[in-house]
């Protein structure tokens, strides 16, 4: 699978609706979900502490950690002790995710301005306000 | 000079005791090498002394008066799962999820070296003390998601999701394949599974198995099933509808294949002295027959003498062929 792994502490996010969820609630267990799945962890634990963007096709993951593993953190929930976000419209014909998103959080960006999202001490911290706590 | 016939019958009947005496010891070296063969497991199981050695069925035995699991003793079924239901939760200490990172530091440490965790399913060995998450994260045995709760699992929570006896030490990048899948069929080492499940690996099944017994006998609203219908019924995840875990026909077997263990023995007395509960599938193994596999206490029995009668008859038998 051919892919750009850019890992940094923080990415400027497009315009439009995303949603914060567990990639293994987000991605299908089925043949093309689990490939894409098994990409992830190969890159994401290269290196773990880092705040990753993936573009897969014309597809872009970001991809963070909590800091201890399972929970739920602000009213997102994770088996897997990681998040990925996700523009929705990039990913509604796609076999490989779910698209339930009821256990994630939608965050929809409207304004021209870039939002920025920020990696810190294992919280995602948006130029918005939002804030994803995990430590 | 000529030997009498006194002294050749004398020398023949020394050399005769000489025989038999090394043909007795002989016997007995062989017969006690059949009685530990018997004892120790002789196949490609791995029981332990305390199981059946031909069906892997834990022996049942009674709890002393006034000890923990006193008031379970001959209860079978329903009535067993309530009566122990009442003991898990008698007394009780929940403690914070974030505070469980400082108990795995020594409840899941490794039997020979109590500076390394015993991580689960790829059984790497990690340093102890909590390090953010890079060595070991906290892992539920019973998924997050199918607990029913949906508000939040966060280190100053005191929850179902904080019960220490679901929570293991994991490496994180297993955390992410393990995922929320249920347990499935496998073999050898940890992985996923064609059908949405996870294969625990050959010497984390009967770990994985009593922390389920466990979490169904502790919480009333946690069900173990066979129908994979449920189990992958991810739309039903983080609702108090989809607290399902499996396969149960799976773990009742892993149970007796992978046996109770040093490590899982330790791991109980250490939530023990915090939590103020114990697991009662690793004290009294046999209990899970009892509940989910419909068996008397009277089939459960050990029979004493069968040891000692299989002794006996391989000793006789070699007796006789013999002399």
């Amino acid at each position: 699978m051919e892919g750009i792994d850019i890992a940094m502490d923080e990415h400027i996010l497009d315009r439009g609706k995303y949603v914060i969820c567990d990639p293994a609630f987000l991605l299908n267990k089925n043949e093309a979900g689990d490939e894409l799945h098994q990409q992830l962890i190969v890159w994401f634990y290269a290196d773990m502490n880092r705040f990753h963007h993936f573009k897969i096709n014309q597809i872009d993951i970001y991809m963070f950690r909590t800091e201890g593993g399972d929970g739920i953190f602000d009213g997102v929930g994770t088996d897997t002790g990681t998040f990925v976000i996700v523009n929705i419209d990039q990913i509604s014909d796609d076999e490989r995710f779910r698209h339930d998103f009821s256990v994630g959080k939608i965050i929809v960006f409207e304004s021209d301005e870039p939002m920025k999202a920020i990696y810190e001490h294992f919280d995602l911290i948006f130029s918005n306000g939002i804030i994803i706590h995990t430590t | 000079m000529a030997k009498s016939n006194v002294q050749k019958k004398i020398e023949s009947y020394k050399k005769m005791s000489r025989t038999k005496i090394i043909g007795i010891l002989v016997i007995l070296l062989i017969a006690m090498f059949i009685y530990i063969y018997n004892a120790t497991g002789n196949d490609t199981h791995n029981y332990s002394t305390d199981q059946n050695p031909e069906t892997g069925y834990y022996y049942y035995h009674q709890a002393s008066s006034g000890t923990y699991y006193y008031q379970a003793n001959d209860l079978v079924g329903a009535q067993l799962k309530s009566q122990l239901h009442v003991i898990v939760n008698n007394g009780f200490v929940g403690i914070n999820y974030g505070d469980v990172r400082v108990l795995l530091e020594t409840a899941d440490q490794t039997v020979n070296d109590p500076s390394k965790l015993w991580n689960i399913y790829d059984g790497v060995l990690v340093g102890a003390v909590w390090d953010s998450g890079v060595s070991w994260q906290r892992e539920h045995v019973w998924p997050n998601s199918r607990l029913g709760v949906d508000d939040s699992v966060n280190n100053t929570e005191t929850s179902i999701a904080s019960d220490a006896h679901n929570l293991r030490a994991i490496s994180p990048g297993v955390n992410q394949s393990r995922s929320n899948r249920f347990y499935s069929d496998g073999n050898g080492d940890a992985t996923t599974t064609s059908d949405g499940g996870y294969y625990p690996g050959d010497d984390h099944r009967g770990d994985v198995a009593r922390i389920l017994f466990y979490m169904a006998t502790m919480y009333n609203g946690l069900t173990l099933t066979n129908d994979k219908d449920l189990l992958n019924n991810e739309a039903l995840f983080y609702t108090t509808n989809g607290t399902y875990m499996g396969e149960l026909s799976l773990l009742l077997s892993w149970h007796r294949e992978d046996p109770v263990s040093e490590f899982e023995i330790h791991r109980n007395n250490i939530i023990y002295a915090t939590q103020a509960n114990r697991n009662p599938f690793i004290d009294h193994p046999e209990y899970v027959h009892l509940i989910w596999e419909g068996y008397s206490v009277q089939a459960l029995l050990e029979p004493t003498t069968t040891a000692f009668s299989d002794l006996w008859k391989a000793s006789t038998l070699l007796w006789m062929n013999t002399f």
